[in-house]
């Protein structure tokens, strides 16, 4: 509990420059709403976007033909590209969680308390999921909170909120098995790697691989090495939950933290 | 009672030798010292005995605990000083401290202002401003919460002006005479053979010899340097061990009685003559000479 509270007050800054930063994306591309629905720039949008090659708009996300002046349809295509943000943190957050120990030498202090190696597992853990719930929460809120002030007549508030809550439940979902897969890596990688890179990397990588198996006949079990794509916001709306998707991200953070506990009792600390 | 006991521990990681076949035996009340150069593996058992390690090979124990398996309560009665002290870098000391708290069930908040003050510990600033020496009293001072009844130091004067090394010493004077127990690795081999009561040299891995400093078993002889006309004869009939011989100038080391020595040389033609103790560095020096002669 002590290393909770701690961990939660180290990096409660970051987390709410994190999630401000990403609520200002948010109300940015929000305050652009109005004019998507009034000038007549879905017919636009739709011209130039059928022009591009079906490969290309399914590697961007956009396959799926979103309608502009729908505002739950545009709110998933502004989230779309926050929850990349989201997941590059879930990452770090991840990442960073044991191996920045090592990497700061700071391990020295906390192992040389009264705690064992799973309470350090445990409570990196439950701080991680904290933060990453409270920068979900907070840009929820704050879109939650645009898409009220945007929301054209004869669209039921609570049907909006309902939807857009059912985002952010996908965008958590995707942000939990980047952070299982960052806490198992943070037991696996060297302490003099740069965490913040790797992070990136992780969601870089998996995402340019998913790409590659919707680009390529053949290559399509590739997609499901990319858990951005597990919950992209736009099927969300437009299809609901895939329970393969569901299925396969909780196997993944569920080996993903049983790998963390497992390693991280075995491993020598590098100091 | 022993505290520390090792049973051919050993640990061999990667390109680095590690230590080898480790097998010492801390008393309950004793300061015991542990000296080798860098590399010997002095850090190595430290962290072995504190499970950040595993060991390859032996086992050891702490209050007759596991060291791999029952590390964690082990540290409910163990305070730890790392050689190098690398906290928190943004946190403020006071939180350092609040932190270890939280950790420890036995403390006195008196006690830990009182140590504040001795320390001279300016518990406002934060980890990253403070020099290699105040870290390191930081680090004295949270390895103090807790009423550890075994503190494990790693070269803890590094970085401390003389004052702040004299505090420490008498801290850890007055641990041992409330019959807890230091284990500490040092460069400074004056300090250690002040203040412990035994001393283990370790050298490439291997504990090569175990000293008992406060008893008269060692019998540390005098480190004579005498120039003038006497006869090399007379130099190897008197002197323990010689050192070197130089054109009429020899050092050596003399075991017998000193007011003998005196007299023996009073007939010689003596230009000039140091005697000092021998001491742990001379006999420590020795240990890393032997290899090279090796």
């Amino acid at each position: 509990m002590n290393i909770f509270r701690f961990e939660i007050r180290r990096l409660m800054k970051s987390c709410i420059v994190w999630s401000l930063v990403c609520g200002m994306i948010i109300v940015l591309f929000m305050s652009f709403y109005p004019s998507m629905k009034d000038s007549g720039i879905q017919e636009l949008v739709e011209t130039k976007l059928s022009a591009f090659p079906e490969g290309m708009m399914e590697a961007f996300g956009i396959d799926k033909m979103v309608d502009f002046t729908d505002i739950i349809q545009y709110m998933a295509y502004v989230i779309q590209y926050v929850g990349m943000a989201m997941a590059i943190y879930a990452s770090i957050l991840g990442v960073t969680s044991l191996l920045e120990e090592e990497a700061e030498g700071t391990i020295e202090f906390l192992y040389a308390q009264p705690v064992n190696r799973n309470q350090i597992v445990i409570c990196k853990i439950f701080s991680r999921v904290l933060l990453l719930f409270i920068y979900l929460f907070i840009i929820g809120a704050i879109a939650i909170f645009v898409s009220i002030i945007f929301k054209p007549e004869g669209i039921e508030l609570f049907a909006m909120v309902k939807d857009i809550v059912n985002i952010f439940i996908g965008m958590s979902f995707v942000g939990f098995i980047f952070l299982s897969i960052g806490l198992l890596l943070s037991t696996i990688l060297s302490p003099t790697i740069n965490s913040t890179a790797i992070s990136i990397g992780v969601f870089f990588i998996t995402y340019i691989i998913g790409v590659v198996g919707k680009l390529r006949d053949g290559l399509e079990p590739l997609k499901y090495l990319s858990p951005f794509d597990y919950a992209l916001p736009m099927d969300l709306a437009k299809e609901g939950w895939n329970s393969k998707y569901v299925v396969l991200g909780f196997i993944i953070i569920i080996l993903s933290i049983s790998g963390t506990f497992i390693l991280y009792n075995k491993k020598d600390m590098k100091i | 009672m022993n505290i520390i006991e090792t049973d051919n521990l050993s640990k061999n990681y990667g390109k680095n030798r590690g230590i080898i076949d480790i097998n010492i035996n801390v008393n309950e009340g004793e300061i015991f010292g542990f000296i080798g150069p860098n590399g010997a593996g002095k850090s190595t058992l430290i962290r072995t005995l504190l499970n950040f390690i595993y060991p390859t090979s032996g086992s050891g124990k702490i209050f007759n605990k596991d060291i791999s398996r029952e590390s964690s309560s082990i540290k409910e009665l163990v305070g730890y000083v790392p050689s190098e002290v690398k906290y928190y870098s943004k946190v403020y000391v006071k939180d350092i401290i609040n932190y270890t708290k939280g950790f420890r069930k036995d403390y006195s908040s008196k006690e830990i202002d009182s140590l504040i003050y001795d320390l001279e510990i300016d518990v406002n600033k934060r980890m990253n401003e403070l020099s290699l020496g105040n870290k390191k009293k930081v680090a004295i001072l949270q390895s103090l919460i807790g009423n550890p009844q075994l503190l494990i130091l790693d070269e803890p004067t590094n970085g401390l002006d003389p004052l702040m090394q004299k505090r420490l010493f008498d801290i850890l004077i007055k641990m041992k005479n409330e019959g807890k127990t230091v284990f500490l690795s040092s460069h400074n081999l004056i300090e250690v053979e002040n203040l412990c009561d035994r001393v283990a040299i370790i050298k490439e891995g291997r504990i090569i010899d175990t000293l008992e400093l406060k008893s008269t078993v060692i019998d540390f002889g005098r480190i004579i340097e005498l120039e003038g006309d006497i006869p090399k004869d007379f130099i190897d009939r008197i002197s323990h061990k010689t050192l070197s011989i130089d054109d009429n100038q020899y050092k050596f080391i003399y075991k017998g009685d000193i007011d003998n020595f005196i007299k023996s040389i009073a007939s010689y033609n003596i230009k000039n003559l140091s005697i000092r103790k021998e001491n742990l560095e001379d006999n420590f020096i020795k240990y890393y000479e032997d290899k090279e002669e090796k």
